[in-house]
Order: C-alpha cells, then sequence, then structure tokens
C-alpha cells in the first residue's frame, strides 16, 4: 500500500546518505551511516511483509503551507515584513475553509500583529517596507 | 561543592526576587500554559519560537522564560484533552482516558482543578529531588572524562530511542538521522566542511531552531488543519463546579505521591521525559487498584497520578541537563542549545561556576509553579474560552511566528527555506509514525559525541577498550546494553504473538507495532 511504497522512498534515500560517508574526516558519519543502513533495513524489511496501514496524507494542506512558507523567505527581503507576512498569510488560509473576506481580514491582522511585535516591539533588523521606497 | 543548600536557595533568592526575572517567569509559564492548552502548537515549538528572541536578554532570565514554557506547558496541556479528548501534547495523552469520561459525566470542574493540584505537587516534589540530586550527580560528573561522556550519550541516545513510542528500530534510525544531520557544517577538529553540498549556508550547519521549528511547529501545523476542524469546547466551568467532594481529594492523595514518584524517576533518567511517566504512573495506578475497571470510566486516580508524574519529570528533567551537561530529551536539548548559545557551557562544573544560574533556575521553578496555581484556577474559565477559537485563525499566526524566528536568528531568508524543507520531511516521518523527538536529541548531542569519541581515542592511543576498561564508562554501556536486549526481547515477543494470531485467523488486518 501507499505506506509501503514511502517507506521504501524514504530507505532509498537513506542508504545515499549511507553511501556517501567516504569523504573528509568522516570516521563518524561513515559508522553512523553504515548503522543508518543497518537500522533502515531492519524496519523496512519487515515492512514489506506486513501490511500497511493506509495513511491519510494531507495534500491540500501540505502543498500550501510549505508553499506560503517559502513565498515568504522569498518575498521577505524585497517586500518587507509587513507585506510578505499579509501575502503568505493569506496563502496559508486556503489550506482552511473560511469565507475570502475572514481571509483577508487575518492576513492584514497578522501583518499589523507582526509589525508590532517584531519591528515596534523588539526592533529587530527585518526589512519593513519594500526596498524601492527606501532611498 | 562548597556551597551548601540554604546558601544555594539564598543565591537562586537574590537572582530572581527582581522585577524583570519575575515578569520573564510569569510570561514563561503564562505562555507555557496557554501553548499547552492549545492542541496542535507544543512546548517544542514554542520554546524554538522563543529562542531567538532570549537572545537579546540576559542568559538567567533567558533559560528562566523558556523552562517557564516547558512546564506551564505540562499544566495547561490536560485541559484540552479532558474537554475535547484532544491532548494538548504528548503527554497529556493519558488525561484523555479517564479525564475525558469525568467531563462527560459533568465533572470536567473538578477534573480540571484536581489536575492543576496533582500538578503542583508532583512539580514541587520534583524540584526537591532536583535541588537535592544535582549536586550529588555533578560531583560524580567531575570525574566524567572523555570516555565516559561518550558512553553516558549513547546510554541516553538508546534509552530515548528504545523507550519512547514507536518501534525502538524506527526510533534508533531517527537518532542515526539526527546524528547524521548534527555532522553537517564545518568538523571542528579539521575544519573541512561536511555536507554541503556546496550551499555556502550550509557551512555553519543547520539551524537548531530551524530544525525543531521544522520538524515539530510546521509538521503540527499541517497535521492539525483538518484534524482541527469542527471541536469546539461548549463547556462553561464554574468555579463553584470546581471544588471536589471530600472522597474525591482522598482518593487523591497517594496516587499523586505514587505518580510524583514515577515520575521523578523516568523523568531523572535520560531519555525518558513526562509522556513515558505519566504511562507508567497510569499502568502502576490500573495494577494496584482494587477495582481496575473503574479506569477509564472516570476514575479520578487515572487522571490526578499521572498529572503528577509528568510534572515531577519535567522538573527531574533538568537533573541531567543541569548537572552533566547531557539531555535526556529533545527539549532539554533545546535547552542545552539555549544555554550554549548565551555562552555557558553546560557540564558538571555548571552548578559551582554558574551557582545564580543553577539556583535562579531553581527558585524561579518554585515561584513558576506557585505562580501556576494562581494562574490555573481562577482562570480556568479564561483557558476553557481559549479553546473555542478557530484554529483557522491560530495557525496563520503560527506560520509566520515561526518563519519569522527562524529567520532573525541569522537575518537570512535561506533558514526560511530550510524550515520549510524540513517541516515536510517532519511531516512525512509522522504520517510514518517515526518520532521526531530522537531525531532532535541526537542533532544536539552529535557533535559533543564525535567530540568526546575522539578525545576519548586520542587518549587511549586509538586503543578502542578504553571504553569498557574505565569502570563508568562500562556500566554505563552495560546498561545500554540491557535496553537494547529488552528492546529486542520487546519486539520478538511482539512478533511472536504476531504469528500467533495470524495462525488463528489467517487474512485479517493487524495494527502495526
Amino acid at each position: 500500500m501507499a505506506g509501503i511504497g514511502l517507506f521504501a522512498t524514504l530507505y532509498s534515500q537513506q542508504f545515499r546518505l549511507g553511501d556517501l560517508k567516504q569523504m573528509g574526516p568522516g570516521f563518524f558519519p561513515t559508522t553512523i551511516g553504515i548503522l543508518l543502513i543497518v537500522f533502515g533495513l531492519l524496519v523496512a524489511i519487515p515492512a514489506f511483509f506486513r501490511q500497511g496501514t493506509p495513511i491519510k496524507f494531507e495534500t491540500k494542506s501540505f502543498v500550501v503551507i510549505l508553499v506560503s512558507i517559502v513565498l515568504f523567505g522569498f518575498l521577505l527581503h524585497p517586500l518587507g515584513l509587513p507585506l510578505a507576512a499579509a501575502l503568505s498569510s493569506f496563502i496559508s488560509t486556503f489550506a482552511g475553509k473560511k469565507p475570502l473576506k475572514t481571509k483577508i481580514l487575518i492576513s492584514i491582522s497578522i501583518a499589523a500583529i507582526t509589525y508590532c511585535i517584531f519591528i515596534l516591539g523588539l526592533a529587530m533588523s527585518i526589512p519593513s517596507w519594500p526596498s524601492l521606497f527606501d532611498s | 561543592m562548597d556551597t551548601s543548600l540554604l546558601d544555594g536557595l539564598a543565591i537562586g533568592l537574590q537572582a530572581t526576587l527582581s522585577l524583570e526575572m519575575l515578569l520573564y517567569c510569569f510570561i514563561g509559564v503564562f505562555l507555557g500554559t496557554l501553548v499547552g492548552v492549545l492542541p496542535g502548537i507544543g512546548s517544542l515549538a514554542t520554546i524554538s519560537l522563543l529562542l531567538p528572541i532570549t537572545y537579546h536578554l540576559q542568559p538567567v532570565g533567558a533559560i528562566i522564560m523558556l523552562s517557564g514554557v516547558y512546564y506551564g506547558a505540562q499544566y495547561g496541556g490536560s485541559t484540552a484533552s479532558i474537554l475535547l479528548n484532544l491532548p494538548g501534547h504528548a503527554a497529556a495523552v493519558v488525561a484523555c482516558l479517564d479525564g475525558h469520561p469525568m467531563a462527560k459525566q459533568g465533572r470536567a470542574g473538578v477534573a480540571l482543578f484536581m489536575t492543576t493540584i496533582a500538578s503542583f505537587v508532583g512539580s514541587m516534589l520534583g524540584i526537591v529531588v532536583l535541588v537535592l540530586f544535582s549536586p550529588a550527580i555533578a560531583e560524580l560528573g567531575l570525574e566524567f572524562q572523555a570516555a565516559e561522556y561518550f558512553s553516558m550519550m549513547v546510554l541516553g541516545l538508546i534509552a530515548a530511542s528504545t523507550l519512547s513510542s514507536g518501534s525502538p528500530a524506527q526510533g534508533i534510525c531517527m537518532v542515526l538521522l539526527g546524528l547524521l544531520l548534527g555532522t553537517i557544517g564545518t568538523d571542528v577538529n579539521s575544519g573541512v566542511t561536511r555536507f554541503d553540498f556546496g550551499v555556502t549556508e550550509l557551512m555553519d550547519g543547520i539551524n537548531l531552531v530551524a530544525l525543531a521549528m521544522g520538524v515539530f511547529g510546521i509538521a503540527e501545523v499541517i497535521s492539525s488543519i483538518t484534524k482541527m476542524r469542527g471541536t469546539k469546547a461548549s463547556e462553561k466551568v464554574s468555579l463553584r463546579s470546581m471544588i471536589p467532594t471530600k472522597s474525591e481529594f482522598k482518593q487523591s492523595i497517594f496516587p499523586m505521591l505514587r505518580g510524583t514518584s514515577v515520575g521523578a524517576f523516568f523523568g531523572a533518567l535520560p531519555g525518558t521525559g513526562p509522556a513515558i511517566s505519566s504511562f507508567m504512573a497510569y499502568a502502576v495506578e490500573k495494577k494496584i487498584a482494587k477495582d481496575p475497571s473503574r479506569f477509564g470510566k472516570g476514575a479520578i486516580e487515572g487522571l490526578t497520578a499521572p498529572e503528577s508524574a509528568n510534572n515531577a519529570a519535567a522538573q527531574t528533567s533538568f537533573v541531567p541537563t543541569l548537572s552533566l551537561g547531557i539531555p535526556g530529551d529533545a527539549i532539554m536539548a533545546l535547552m542545552l542549545g539555549a544555554l550554549i548559545i548565551h555562552g555557558i557551557q553546560p557540564g558538571p562544573m555548571l552548578i559551582s561556576s554558574q551557582p545564580e544560574l543553577f539556583w535562579g533556575l531553581i527558585v524561579s521553578f518554585g515561584i513558576g509553579n506557585i505562580m501556576l496555581l494562581i494562574l490555573n484556577i481562577p482562570l480556568i474559565g479564561v483557558w476553557v474560552s481559549i479553546l473555542r477559537i478557530p484554529y483557522e485563525l491560530l495557525y496563520p499566526a503560527i506560520l509566520i511566528f515561526i518563519s519569522l524566528g527562524t529567520y532573525s536568528v541569522n537575518n537570512n531568508p535561506f533558514d526560511i527555506y530550510v524550515v520549510a524543507a524540513l517541516g515536510a520531511l517532519g511531516y512525512c516521518m509522522a504520517l510514518l509514525r517515526f518520532d521526531a523527538a530522537p531525531l532532535l536529541l541526537g542533532f544536539v548531542l552529535g557533535p559533543m559525541m564525535e567530540e568526546n569519541m575522539r578525545r576519548a581515542l586520542i587518549l587511549s592511543r586509538g586503543d578502542i577498550a578504553t571504553f569498557i576498561e574505565r569502570p563508568i564508562s562500562a556500566w554505563l554501556l552495560g546498561f545500554t546494553a540491557v535496553i537494547l536486549l529488552f528492546a529486542v526481547f520487546r519486539v520478538l515477543i511482539e512478533f511472536l504473538r504476531n504469528q500467533l494470531t495470524r495462525g488463528k485467523d489467517n487474512g485479517e488486518m493487524r495494527s502495526v507495532p
């Protein structure tokens, strides 16, 4: 089932990591790599022989959340904190089921809150407005 | 150790009895209770979120606040368990078993009141254990050399991975993965960068905050969004409904004390924390009860004993961290990270070299717990109403806080991408029932372990037998072997049992062990 497939991919990744170890002052990493292969197999092999329980992968939440985080990282420097926060939290609300009005309201208030806490309150050095307007 | 107990407490009082420290302590326990009450955001995520903010504070205040979040969350965690049957964090799972039935019988108020009392008793006695044992263990720790440290860390990691939830092999995999992630970056001994894949940002290694937030924070948010839809607390809890009857109170005294001792013991062991303690305490109560069938139907002992246990464990888990510099669980690993970031080298010297930190922290635990008692009993209604805030309003804010918190560590957007990647990884692992806590522990201990192993081998001129020849080290490794054997034994038994049931009814689907 789906679980078994995922198990396999997860472990193939670990094997690759395990073989990369020859580089550098790598006694410690090599040891760990080998151990990881052994234990990875110990988990994976029995997993193939038993019926997996179906796994519910929340694809929508997964994608929406990750996109909004990456977007935030991407926009933070060019747009500044409040705008980036508003945009990416707006996107993240699409994982839920609220009317559009609420979504906009949520993202605006989050932008305001983060601005107050992090820039006014803690005086962190974060770009606060689009760099175009800075002279 | 030339400072006696009373001197120590005096130092601690001096260090904490300022308005500033009390404020940090209050913020800590307040936030802790808040995130404890709210399912879908745990104390680990909160502490990693606060970590970058504490860079600007002085170390004692920072640690006081972060610890406050930790034990504060132990108080709050049971609220959602009782009212919604939705545990606020792992240690509160047990509180669902008898707490929720009590709420269904209309005894929610009593349940909430008694958990607070039980938490308070457990914590206070846990602090006593912490005070009595830490200096002694630190003294023992002074004799530790590299070999002993290495063996102790092996013990901690094996204990954490095999005794925690899920299968031991999966736990060990996570530890190993954590160790591997810990090797990313520049090697301290040779200056060679490892596993940076040509990415400049990876040369300093993965950021602890990014790892913790990704694996715990983001993963929690993704899996909570759908889970939380449509759950609402409808109960109104009045102060009057909270007063327990005399017999309910009497019934709880011994369970609380038993729970505390179970918790204090498992908390101090490396690798076992509040979650395991609360399960153990529940099992103990059920075993010695005259009528075990009452459990699961609202037995008050089933609620108070585990609640005392997890709070006692939360306090005593500071023992190995403060006295040896070896964290027992993922949260302690974060605390240790916080200490190191503030330039304090944890280890057996900590108590004598930083008395105001050690004793200040202990006094702050006492004060914090009193604050929690005050916060929890009259304000229980407030916490209950917080449960009515829909999660859909909360999680976008949590996400932004997580991203921003990570960013602020290095002021580099790259860390935000790391969080996203680790969050994806963390979510997949959680789906496959891999516990992320051993991973974090391995990540923090990895570099220390490598360094101590190398140092031990240099001291012994490459003779690997040094780990067995030195008595303390041999004991620690022997204990590790026992735990491992026990785990193998458990798996074998389970396997055989499964084989038997399979023989009986072929083709029926079995649960994953």
